[in-house]
């Protein structure tokens, strides 16, 4: 149009040219001259609009062969970025950015890209539009046919692109395309539902797209969303496909599992029948002419082979009652190794029929573990048999026992034929066999292994075979230990926390078990008439006693506790048991019973014991402190759960604490850092703090690690140089803790210790570059404690050292990161351990005792031990950060 | 029928007693080996004129000893007796067409076996075609 208006304006400047010229000769020319310039208007008009279908038909066959191209592609990917390319290319557009409709997440996700940098890509793909932007980008106001251009100088526009990937640029000529303009051309389904957009800038022309333009992309919107729609359905076609081919290789490999199956076992019965009939005949025919050694010989081979017999069909039964789930499945308190004892008369004579050597070990006198015995017994004798029929003569088959904080290991290791690498996860798949040849040297049915795997998953476990160096295999079968919650019957009425969140009380007795280390945890609770205490519930207790023990007040170290408000340590078999040694010293410092009061609001409310330490030691004065600290708010955390039940926030946090504190527990705090714990608490009894200062620091060992259940682990085992961002994200860890350790609504001072046990004396600690006595002694308590577990148990990182070598690595930075006064009492208290943690680095093959002339244990690459965790070469001189 | 020479290739102790036995007690010289590579050197040694061979050994199967021991046009005159636990139509036309002269399964009625070995070998002995005549 613009033209248009300029030839209009340039005629009356020359008729103004002409003055006093004849009137009507001008009328005529100017008369002429209009009908003149309306027919070239007409005729450019009409030259236009055919130079304008052309460049429409143009445009369409290009568009045509654009959709040709695309709908070639299958991979939703190359679809999605030939589509932008293609606007690029062929439809005048320098930047191309296509969203797609996410559903379930109700956003728009960026997936293509076409003459986007890759920091705004970066960008857009961090940046999903959401619902509602795109609703307010897609106004009225901005239609145009089914798009919305949205110009910058209409209303709203800055508004409904706040959202988008724009720049603000200088101003524009009328008609200019401005970088504030947007076109977004919306993909629809066939049904009409939006499936994404594209978003088009920066056209070739510099100019507004008219009317025309929008329509072509729209026709090309309209391509491009079948084919997506084609490419996804073929996707996922392909992906049913691969999945029914999966299935189908797996019904495949069980159906031959089965063919195998039938040849060997049908294999396996006739080989002993054979042998019976064989030798029955024989008999029957020839036994005049027999003597009798001969005959008993006969009837020998014949008695044997019957057994061998009834073996396989046992198997065969108790395969298919396992497959039918029909075995009865009774968890009992069993003593494995009673149970292992009972099976060894009969393993060690199999052994010697085929001279294998056979040897056994058991961790403790006593392995007790909630399983159905007769299940373990079976499992036991597979795993023997399996041994015994692949290690040849000469041999050597080993069974043992290995007692765990979380489970117990049964483990069979003999040095026979092994097992190859790939086939190790095969073999206890049911009817498998290593060797199926008909060469094979071995005999079986597939079928022992199997019954093996579904013994240990009924019991919650594993079961997983390794090889062994040079030669033979070694199986674990991994029984977890899972004490059942008992809990007190119904009858009398009173409704507490364990009827309102019983699963979550029930981790709180799990948590406190695993804390103590205890196998027997148990809760009590005045009745309704507040006349005696009576179990609320239990772990690891029978269900009798949880039913029927009553205590008055002051009767056994329960009852004492409930008048005195007391903590206390007994002697008892199990809790709750009255002896004659409970009424022992009201404050022995060791037992092994514990009992502390329950507080709430500073009257006691109720009694936690805990009993029999998983490894048979007494608890000791760290131990008696913790629970104490646990007891004294452990009113006020089951009140707060049943109060918050429905809050679900806090309600999870505190699960949520809990389970790491198991996990941390587990990970960390080994039987080396429960000396060191027991080290700090000491060394601070000596250094005059008070009880509740104490127990505010047992909890704080317990827990102040935490927050390392929220870093990476890659960052937690990695060495030094820690790059900043590593190192600042370790840092967080301290706060993680504190978040976690809030959630068990600890004492105030467990925050205070844990937030500053990375405090340096000197002040270059953190995270408040506290010094000297400005840090709680707690936490300068709690750091000596902190860096001697690490530097005896040794981190991935770096070797272990003995207590010698990380004593005199302490001494070197005492004044420095140590507090010299907590130094010199912790290491007083530090060598009267000194010959228990050698024991313990011994029997670990940790670091062994360093000679004097020259440390056994060289620190790795430099690395120093700090905090517990590492610093060293990340911060420069090690000592700054 | 004596002083024939029996191989018996078994690996299961029992039967291969067993068997030994009973042939030895029809005036049979009877050898034991334990699997197919024991088996192919006794045919050397031993020169048997019947073998009883298992299927399923260690080392070198039935099938693959019978194959082999049939390559030699020396043993021609040597009968094969196939006994097996595997029953299905593979391990039985195999065996057969490894050469074997008869295919039993097992368990088999031992009273018969002895003479159902004699036959085989006779059968291998008569001179092909001497029947038409």
């Amino acid at each position: 149009m613009t033209m248009f208006s300029a030839t209009l304006g340039a005629i009356p400047a020359g008729v103004a040219a002409a003055p006093g010229g004849p009137v009507p000769y001008a009328v005529a020319i100017l008369a002429l001259a209009a009908g003149l310039v309306w027919q070239i208007l007409r005729m450019r008009q009409r030259s236009r609009d055919l130079l304008d279908r052309q460049e429409r038909v143009r445009g369409l066959e290009s568009l045509l062969a654009i959709s040709a191209r695309i709908h070639a592609f299958r991979d939703s990917e190359h679809l999605l970025n030939e589509i932008t390319q293609s606007v690029r290319e062929s439809l005048g557009f320098r930047m191309v950015l296509l969203r797609i409709y996410n559903v379930s997440d109700k956003v728009f996700e960026a997936k293509a890209f076409s003459g986007i940098d890759e920091e705004g890509i970066e960008y857009l793909r961090n940046s999903p539009m959401t619902l509602t932007g795109f609703r307010k980008m897609a106004l009225p106001q901005f239609l145009v046919s089914n798009s919305y251009l949205i110009r910058h100088t209409i209303e709203g526009a800055e508004q409904a692109l706040a959202d988008a990937y724009t720049q603000a640029q200088e101003k524009r000529a009328e008609g200019e395309w401005d970088e504030r303009d947007a076109l977004i051309i919306p993909l629809n389904s066939p049904e009409g539902e939006i499936r994404g957009y594209l978003s088009v800038d920066d056209p070739v022309d510099h100019k507004v797209p008219g009317l025309q333009t929008i329509q072509m992309l729209e026709l090309f919107a309209q391509q491009a969303a079948t084919a997506i729609a084609s490419a996804e359905l073929y996707s996922r076609l392909h992906r049913q496909n691969q999945e029914l081919t999966r299935s189908s290789d797996r019904l495949r490999y069980h159906n031959e599992l089965k063919n195998n199956f039938v040849a060997n076992v049908s294999h396996e019965l006739r080989t002993p029948l054979t042998s019976i009939k064989a030798y029955s005949e024989a008999l029957v025919h020839g036994r005049e002419r027999m003597e009798d050694a001969a005959q008993g010989e006969f009837l020998r081979v014949i008695q044997s082979e019957s057994e061998k017999l009834t073996g396989i069909v046992n198997n065969l039964l108790d395969l298919e009652r396992m497959e039918r789930e029909q075995i009865t499945f009774n968890r009992h308190q069993t003593d494995l190794v009673a149970l292992v004892r009972g099976i060894e008369g009969s393993a060690r004579a199999q052994a010697e029929s085929k001279r294998i050597a056979f040897s056994m070990h058991v961790d403790r006198e006593e392995v007790l573990l909630g399983v159905d015995a007769d299940l373990v017994r079976q499992l036991i004798r597979h795993l023997l048999d399996n041994a015994f029929k692949f290690t040849p003569s000469g041999g050597k088959v080993h069974l043992s026992v290995v007692d765990g904080v979380s489970s117990v290991r049964i483990v069979v290791e003999d040095n026979g034929i092994g097992v190859p690498d790939n086939k190790m996860t095969y073999i206890f798949d049911r009817f498998y066999q290593v060797d199926g040849s008909s060469t094979r040297e071995h005999g079986g049915q597939g079928i022992g292994l199997a019954i093996c795997r579904d013994i240990v998953t009924r019991h919650g476990g594993r079961i997983w075979g390794e090889r062994v160096q040079p030669q033979g295999v070694r199986f674990n079968a991994l029984l977890p230990r899972r004490d059942e919650i008992v809990r007190r019957g119904q009858d009398n009425g009173h409704h507490t926390v364990f009827n309102d969140v019983p699963e979550f009380a029930e981790r709180l007795i799990h948590w406190v078990g695993e804390l103590l280390r205890a196998r027997v945890v148990a809760l009590l609770l005045p009745d309704p008439g507040g006349e005696h205490l009576v179990v609320e519930a239990a772990m690891g207790l029978e269900d009798r006693v949880v039913q029927d023990m009553r205590l008055a007040r002051g009767e056994g170290v329960a009852g004492r506790v409930w008048a005195t408000g007391e903590p206390a340590l007994g002697n008892a078999e199990a809790a709750g048991a009255r002896t004659p040694a409970e009424r022992a010293d009201p404050r022995p410092d060791t037992g092994t019973l514990l009992s502390a009061p329950v507080m709430r609001a500073g009257r006691v409310v109720g009694v936690v014991n805990v009993a029999n330490r998983i490894d048979g030691r007494a608890f000791g004065v760290c131990d008696r402190l913790l629970l104490q600290a646990i007891a004294a708010r452990l009113g006020h955390v089951l009140e707060r759960v049943v109060v918050h039940q429905s809050s679900n926030r806090e309600f999870g946090d505190l699960a949520q604490a809990l389970r790491k504190s198991v996990a941390i527990r587990r990970a960390r705090h080994d039987e080396l850092a429960e000396i060191c714990h027991d080290i700090c608490i000491e060394s601070a009894r000596r250094m005059g703090l008070s009880e509740p200062e104490l127990m505010s620091l047992a909890f704080a060992l317990q827990t102040y690690d935490l927050g390392l259940t929220g870093i990476p682990d890659d960052i937690i085992h990695k060495g030094p140089p820690l790059e900043p961002e590593e190192w600042e994200i370790l840092q967080q860890h301290v706060h993680l803790s504190l978040q976690l350790i809030s959630s068990l609504d600890a004492p105030g001072e467990v925050h205070d210790i844990v937030l500053h046990h990375h405090e340096h004396f000197d002040g270059s600690g953190y995270p408040q570059g506290l010094a000297g006595e400005d840090i709680p002694l707690g936490a300068r308590l709690l750091m000596l404690a902190d860096s001697l577990t690490a530097m005896l148990q040794g981190r991935p990182y770096r070797r272990a050292v003995g207590l010698e070598q990380a004593l005199a690595e302490m001494q070197q930075r005492v004044g420095s990161q140590f507090c010299p006064r907590c130094l010199e009492n912790f290491l007083e208290e530090a060598q009267r351990h000194a010959e228990r943690i050698d024991e313990v680095q011994l029997s670990r093959n940790l670091a062994l005792p360093a000679p004097a002339s020259r440390p056994a244990a060289t620190p790795v690459n430099d690395v120093e031990y700090e905090d517990g965790e590492l610093v060293g070469a990340a911060s420069g001189d090690g000592h700054t950060h | 029928m004596s002083d024939v020479r029996v191989l018996i290739v078994e690996d299961e102790p029992h039967l291969a007693g067993l068997l030994s036995r009973a042939f030895a007690q029809e005036g049979w010289q009877a050898v034991v080996a334990r699997n197919g590579i024991e088996g192919l050197n006794q045919v050397a040694t031993f020169r048997p004129d019947v073998i009883v061979m298992d299927i399923m050994m260690p080392k070198l199967d039935g099938i693959d000893a019978t194959r082999l021991i049939r390559r030699n046009p020396g043993h021609d005159r040597t009968a094969i007796v196939a006994l097996s636990a595997r029953h299905d139509r593979t391990a039985r036309a195999e065996m057969l067409t490894a050469g074997a002269d008869l295919f039993l399964e097992k368990p088999f009625v031992m009273s018969r076996l002895v003479s159902q070995a004699a036959d085989a070998l006779a059968a291998r002995r008569t001179p092909a075609g001497k029947d038409m005549t």
